[in-house]
């Protein structure tokens, strides 16, 4: 089981050597992917309807496409993942030539973490429809892949018109691998039918197998092999080391691929998430 | 006179060892900034129609955003430029927040070149509107200053709607200079009204006079200094030959009125990035010595 690291709310702030300093030291602790949220907006809670939602105006996120570019040049091996890309609030053609961009000046160490959001506060924002987001990430992941794998395209689906254009540069390897967020049915099926990968976002890994079932036979009907979809859990970096650790085998022993370290709650210091990164490897590492 | 490069995007290749050499070098040699061109998608010319564009589907273009985080943490000091950034092709609240994250990576960096394009497959493609372009993006102007200036925005435009809400983090200093290309009446009315300054594709530096004087009319108009905007032209450089005639014209230009200004290598033979970095070298050696 690898390890990566996943960048929580507040986790950095706006100074850019925060990012850079928790990327590195990421890299030299061993740790191989770093995951970053997107959010465009925040909503101000004070507003008619009142608000439920985690987040608010008040929390900081860097935006992870231009940030994993700076990262990018900050690092040499540690893998970016965006954790998730709202995708359906964005623009498709901009999401497949930026995921690009950052596939080439980073060799390659780009996947694209996909999700639907809960926000219709950004979705309005941004002036997409909120409702349909289900419908339109499938055709917007199909619409990703052809523009990532050929100099030409064309296609015509409910909600995308691409007639005979391109981007260049396109994917070193003709693709990025897209991970997908979510445990209800739908997500399971999606992540069978078009993912490269399976993000869910529970903290029981007794979840991991049931879920595993329904992508599986979501992938062969679809005629693709479930063995190629990975799967990643999470720990917080809060608390005990010891049950830290604890957890952590209990993702190992669910058998995901990778896991990823949430950083600490309520903490934006660079070096109070490195020690706490720190920690964990080093007790991992001693008695897995 | 500020003088920068044009980033050779469509020559320079998609390895990032050429991306990052280039911009270094071109730090070091002194330039002030460096400005790149935006494409999202390019247009197979095989089409109904035809097509008439001057790039296609496998001319390259780097992506401005994504570039720029990555020169962010390449570069120390110099300024980057979109030259221009097809705004009303892309949603206004996205353009903020990625112009934003560009300005906090690099220090307050970011000068947002915009324009409204001329490639009718693009927008297609990225489902905005082609035909209402130059109105749309007098308001996406309006919006991106809100957005970049305050943590809570509500806005009722007509073609954006937002209540309550605000990108975090804010730029470096709460503000990122708004400059326009074009030169067509309606553009340097809106750019007088509105940019901080202004891309005139122009050859001849004596054609600059009249449309600076409709510029500084349309920004008086609006009780604004017309002193205040600047103007970015540009020459082009690539062999020893072309060094001396280049320092000339960029002399010209600052003569009529230009306060900034790119050396352009694309389009002059030049094949792989050691290329135009020894072209940008050659000028700036000769343009520091007319100016010492």
């Amino acid at each position: 089981m690898k390890l990566g690291v996943s960048l929580g709310a507040n986790a950095l702030s706006a100074d850019p050597r925060a990012a850079r300093d928790v990327a590195q030291a990421a890299e030299a602790l061993g740790l191989t992917r770093l995951i970053a949220a997107d959010h465009v907006l925040g909503a101000d809670p004070d507003r008619p309807g009142g608000w439920s939602g985690p987040y608010t105006h008040e929390h900081l996120w860097h935006e992870p496409l231009v940030l994993f570019g700076y990262l990018a040049a900050q690092t040499e091996r540690i893998e970016f993942m965006s954790g998730i890309v709202i995708l359906p609030q964005r623009q498709t053609a901009l999401v497949a030539k930026q995921a690009a961009e950052l596939d080439a000046l980073s060799g390659g160490r780009f996947l694209l973490g996909v999700g639907v959001g809960w926000n219709a506060v950004e979705y309005q924002a941004l002036g997409q429809p909120f409702h349909r987001r289900g419908a339109r990430m499938d055709e917007q992941i199909a619409l990703l892949r052809a523009l990532w794998a050929k100099e030409n395209v064309s296609f015509e689906g409910r909600f995308e018109h691409v007639v005979r254009a391109g981007i260049n540069p396109r994917p070193p390897r003709g693709d990025i691998p897209i991970w997908m967020g979510g445990h209800s049915d739908a997500a399971l099926d999606r992540v069978g039918r078009a993912g490269d990968g399976w993000y869910p976002l529970f903290d029981d890994p007794a979840l991991v197998a049931p879920g595993r079932e329904r992508i599986a036979r979501a992938a062969r009907a679809a005629g693709r092999d479930p063995e190629r979809i990975g799967v990643q859990g999470r720990v917080v970096l809060t608390g005990a080391v010891d049950d830290q650790v604890a957890a952590a085998r209990g993702w190992r022993d669910a058998g995901v691929d990778m896991l990823l370290l949430g950083t600490t709650p309520g903490v934006s210091e660079p070096d109070q998430h490195i020690a706490a990164l720190t920690a964990f490897v080093d007790t991992w590492r001693a008695e897995p | 006179m500020r003088v920068g490069v044009t980033f050779p995007q469509t020559e320079i290749g998609a390895a990032p060892e050429g991306v990052r050499e280039y911009a270094r070098a071109a730090e070091a040699a002194g330039y002030d900034h460096l400005l790149v061109y935006d494409h999202v998608l390019g247009a197979n010319p095989d089409r109904p129609g035809g097509f008439r564009g001057p790039y296609n589907h496998e001319t390259l273009f780097h992506e401005p955003m994504v570039l720029f985080g990555y020169l962010a943490g390449l570069t120390e000091r110099l300024e980057l430029v979109t030259g221009i950034l097809i705004l009303p092709q892309r949603q206004t609240a996205l353009v903020a927040k990625q112009a934003a994250e560009v300005d906090v990576l690099s220090g307050g960096r970011l000068r947002l070149g915009v324009g409204v394009g001329w490639n009718a497959v693009e927008y297609e493609a990225l489902g905005e509107s082609f035909t209402n372009r130059g109105r749309r993006v007098e308001e996406q102007v309006a919006l991106l200053r809100e957005l970049w200036s305050k943590p809570v925005v509500s806005f009722e435009g007509r073609y954006h709607h937002i209540v309550k809400a605000g990108i975090n983090p804010l730029p470096f200093r709460r503000h990122i200079p708004i400059w326009m290309g074009g030169m067509s009446e309606p553009v340097l009315e809106r750019l007088g009204r509105l940019a901080d300054g202004w891309f005139p594709q122009y050859r001849e530096p004596g054609e600059l006079a009249a449309g600076l004087a409709r510029v500084h009319e349309a920004a008086r108009a609006a009780g604004r200094e017309p002193g205040e905007i600047g103007v970015e032209s540009r020459v082009s450089v690539g062999d020893e030959a072309s060094v001396g005639p280049a320092v000339e014209l960029a002399k010209q230009w600052e003569q009529a009125g230009a306060t900034h200004l790119s050396v352009n290598t694309m389009n002059q033979g030049l094949t792989n990035p050691a290329q135009h970095i020894a072209a940008i070298e050659r000028f700036r050696h000769a343009w520091d010595a007319v100016n010492r």
